[in-house]
């Protein structure tokens, strides 16, 4: 039944209990206050009024008292006056008071009421007593004042003084029973409010506590629950009922499978995520090195595009010597062909010429050879002479031999003999010298032959290199002729090397702009891949806080 | 001439063919050859006298026959020998020499001399000297006496001279072997005089041998 109860009714019905009670307290404190209230009220209106009212009255007898001596000893009749009329405003003052303590008094404080008549009598007598002083002393007699004041007056404001004193102890008595008659029902309001408030307070404990635990239980159940997750745990005593919390526990055990189960999903799209962060972290890093790598990159596309251009130029600066090598070859060409007709004309000449002198050669060579078989003949001629001088020589010699022989007859004979031989010697000798000259002859013959020879081979060695130089002046005017034009193509394609040069300066200019702008957007891309790299960072460092 | 064969043909000569120089020197060589072919009366005179003064000169040999000595002065091997002309008949060419075959080394062979049969003796092999060869127109000396005639080997004729036996050497210790014996002397002038009688008259000479 009660676990029916919503909270909102249990609230109520605890507080409205609570409000209860507490009106209860509040009535009864009301009461007593009321009470003490009424009594305070008694006291400081009247007792206090009366002590007050008694006080004044006391304050005015004494001042009476010193008025009076003012009286006396005053010199001056203005202040002696001005004293006069004190005392009869103070004794007009204490009337006013007494009057006013009368009104206050309770009628049945019997011992007040004497001790007021007893003032008033000597009230009365001290008054007169005054009055007599004043009379004295508006009569002039001042010493008689002064001994009157001594004596009567003095002893009757001390009476009156005591009689105030004790009056006012008296109020004070009754002062002090009625405090303590306050405070009596002060205490017994006291206890009856303690013990009510006690009471309350237990109740109020108690149903607070039922009403605290009859929700915190729940909500405690509620947050362990909430807090642990654990649906294990067996709810139905907070479950059933149809209170809010048992709603709310039934909703959070709903709500936490609920959530345990997009917790599964959400550990999994997380896991998937983590798996997912990891290859954006490690492909953010790679693109971070690509892009740093395509930075660098480009830097050194630039410089190789601009050694490129300075190489651009320095070809086209050699393209166009080149061109202009090739127009003073191809000049050059033209010159060396004409030379080479030239030349060739020459060398038919040099042939002709040539072989004009190997005719002749040849014709030497006739002539020497005559002249050889003549040398021939003649060395024959020499042999047959020497033959004869041999055997003149022999002939002598047999004339000799018979002109010893024939002794002194043959003297003249050996004579004969002797000369005989003598011109055999000569013969001998001239025809040894004939042979000497004709084998100098027929050696300078066959030197002259052989020399011939070379001579006729040198012949056909020159016609030969004659004809050789005409086929290198061929070859050469061919060769001439080719790089003739071979040096109009190259003066072309230098020109067209040099456009092309142009254009590839251009293009160089082209690839340099789009490499810094490339650069600079790479860059960007740098910087974009580093925050992405830090940001998967952040995304790594996020997800590894979700623990499964 | 030859010099001037070898510039001209020589194209590239150092120094150029000098063409007037060379048709000088031919012209004048060919003047000369006509001078001496057909010389003219006045150089024939002069030719004549310079003759006529070289014969006019004294001959050297002088006189004192007895102790002279004719011989026939030859060559042989390096050798110069001389041999008596008394002994000599006379000096003939060595042509168509006839080898005879089963006769001793030194035998040559035979040789027809105006139609009379010589035998010819080379003495280098009868000498045992170094062979010089069939050459320089080897001549044959005939010596004879009463009984004996042939011919010697001789490598060249240099004449017939007279030496004075006085020079003469009977013998000198140069002279060795077979030599030796035949010997009768040598001059002054190192002319070994061969005995002619001695070589005529050995009987080592005299072949007699029948061919079986």
């Amino acid at each position: 039944m009660f676990n029916n109860m919503k909270i909102g009714l249990r609230l109520a019905v605890g507080f409205s209990v609570m409000i209860v009670l507490l009106i209860v307290l509040i009535v009864v404190g009301f009461i007593s206050i009321n009470t003490i209230n009424a009594s305070l009220q008694q006291i400081v209106e009247i007792r206090n009024a009366i002590t007050e009212t008694v006080n004044n009255m006391l304050g005015d007898t004494r001042e009476i008292s010193i008025q009076t001596r003012n009286l006396v000893l005053e010199k001056d009749s203005a202040k002696v006056k001005e004293a006069s009329d004190t005392i009869a405003t103070l004794q007009q003052q204490y009337d006013a008071d007494s009057k006013k303590f009368l009104s206050l008094t309770v009628k049945d404080e019997t011992e007040v009421l004497d001790l007021i008549k007893k003032i008033n009598a000597i009230d009365v007598s001290a008054r007169q007593s005054t009055d007599k002083v004043a009379d004295l002393v508006a009569a002039g007699k001042k010493d008689e004042a002064i001994d009157w004041l001594d004596t009567d007056t003095r002893a009757k404001v001390r009476e009156w003084i005591t009689s105030m004193d004790d009056l006012k102890k008296l109020e004070k008595q009754y002062t002090a029973s009625s405090y303590e008659a306050a405070q009596k029902v002060y205490d017994n309001n006291l206890m009856v409010t303690l013990i009510l408030g006690a009471i309350s307070l237990l109740l109020a404990v108690l149903m607070s506590v039922f009403l605290a635990r009859s929700i915190t239980r729940p909500l405690t159940v509620a947050t362990k629950l909430v807090t642990s997750r654990d649906l294990t745990v067996d709810l139905s005593e907070y479950t059933k009922g149809k209170n809010e919390l048992a709603f709310m526990i039934q909703s959070f055990g709903k709500e936490i499978a609920a959530q345990k189960k997009a917790e599964t999903e959400l550990t999994n799209i997380l896991r998937e995520v983590q798996v997912t962060t990891n290859v954006l972290s490690s492909s953010s890093s790679e693109i971070l090195a690509a892009t740093t790598q395509v930075v660098s990159g480009s830097t050194e596309t630039a410089t190789a595009v601009s050694e490129t251009t300075t190489t651009v130029e320095e070809v086209k600066q050699t393209s166009q010597l080149t061109s202009q090598k090739a127009r003073y070859v191809s000049d050059n060409a033209e010159k060396a062909m004409q030379a080479a007709k030239a030349g060739r004309k020459a060398v038919e000449e040099t042939v002709e010429s040539v072989n004009h002198i190997r005719e002749q050669i040849e014709s030497i060579a006739e002539s020497i050879v005559k002249l050889s078989e003549q040398g021939q003949a003649v060395g024959e001629i020499v042999a047959t002479v020497t033959d004869i001088a041999e055997q003149v020589n022999l002939l002598s010699v047999n004339a000799a031999i018979e002109a010893a022989r024939a002794g002194e007859q043959g003297k003249g004979f050996s004579v004969v003999a002797q000369e005989i031989k003598s011109l055999a010697e000569q013969s001998k000798q001239a025809t040894s010298q004939v042979r000497t000259i004709l084998n100098d002859v027929q050696k300078g013959i066959s030197s002259a032959v052989m020399v011939t020879e070379q001579g006729s081979k040198a012949a056909d060695a020159g016609v030969k290199q004659a004809a050789e130089a005409g086929q290198a002046i061929k070859v050469l005017t061919d060769s001439v002729t080719e790089s003739a034009q071979a040096a109009t193509q190259i003066a072309a394609s230098s020109q067209q090397q040099a456009v092309g040069m142009d254009q590839v300066v251009a293009a160089m200019e082209n690839i340099k702009k789009a490499s810094a702008e490339s650069l600079s957007s790479t860059k960007q891309v740098e910087i974009s891949a580093g925050d992405l790299n830090k940001l998967s960072q952040k995304l790594k460092d996020l997800v590894s806080k979700f623990k499964a | 001439m030859k010099d001037e064969i070898t510039s001209g043909q020589n194209k590239s000569a150092p120094k150029a063919v000098d063409w007037q120089e060379v048709r000088s020197r031919l012209k004048t060589t060919q003047i000369a050859l006509d001078r001496e072919s057909a010389p003219t009366a006045e150089q024939m005179n002069k030719i004549l006298k310079q003759r006529a003064r070289i014969l006019a000169q004294e001959p050297q040999t002088v006189s004192s026959a007895q102790d002279y000595l004719d011989v026939v002065e030859f060559m042989l091997a390096y050798e110069r020998y001389g041999i008596e002309s008394v002994y000599v008949r006379e000096v003939y060419p060595l042509t168509e020499l006839v080898p005879l075959p089963g006769t001793p080394a030194f035998v040559l062979g035979i040789v027809n001399m105006r139609s009379q049969i010589v035998s010819v003796i080379d003495l280098k092999k009868f000498f045992g000297l170094p062979e010089k060869g069939l050459t320089d127109l080897n001549k044959i000396i005939i010596i004879r006496d009463e009984k004996m005639e042939y011919g010697i080997l001789a490598n060249d004729i240099i004449g017939v001279r007279k030496v004075s036996t006085n020079d003469m050497q009977v013998s000198i210790p140069a002279l060795t072997g077979v030599r030796a014996d035949y010997i009768r002397g040598v001059t002054g002038e190192s002319l070994i005089i061969l005995d002619a009688q001695k070589l005529l008259a050995d009987k080592g000479l005299i072949v007699n041998k029948e061919l079986s």
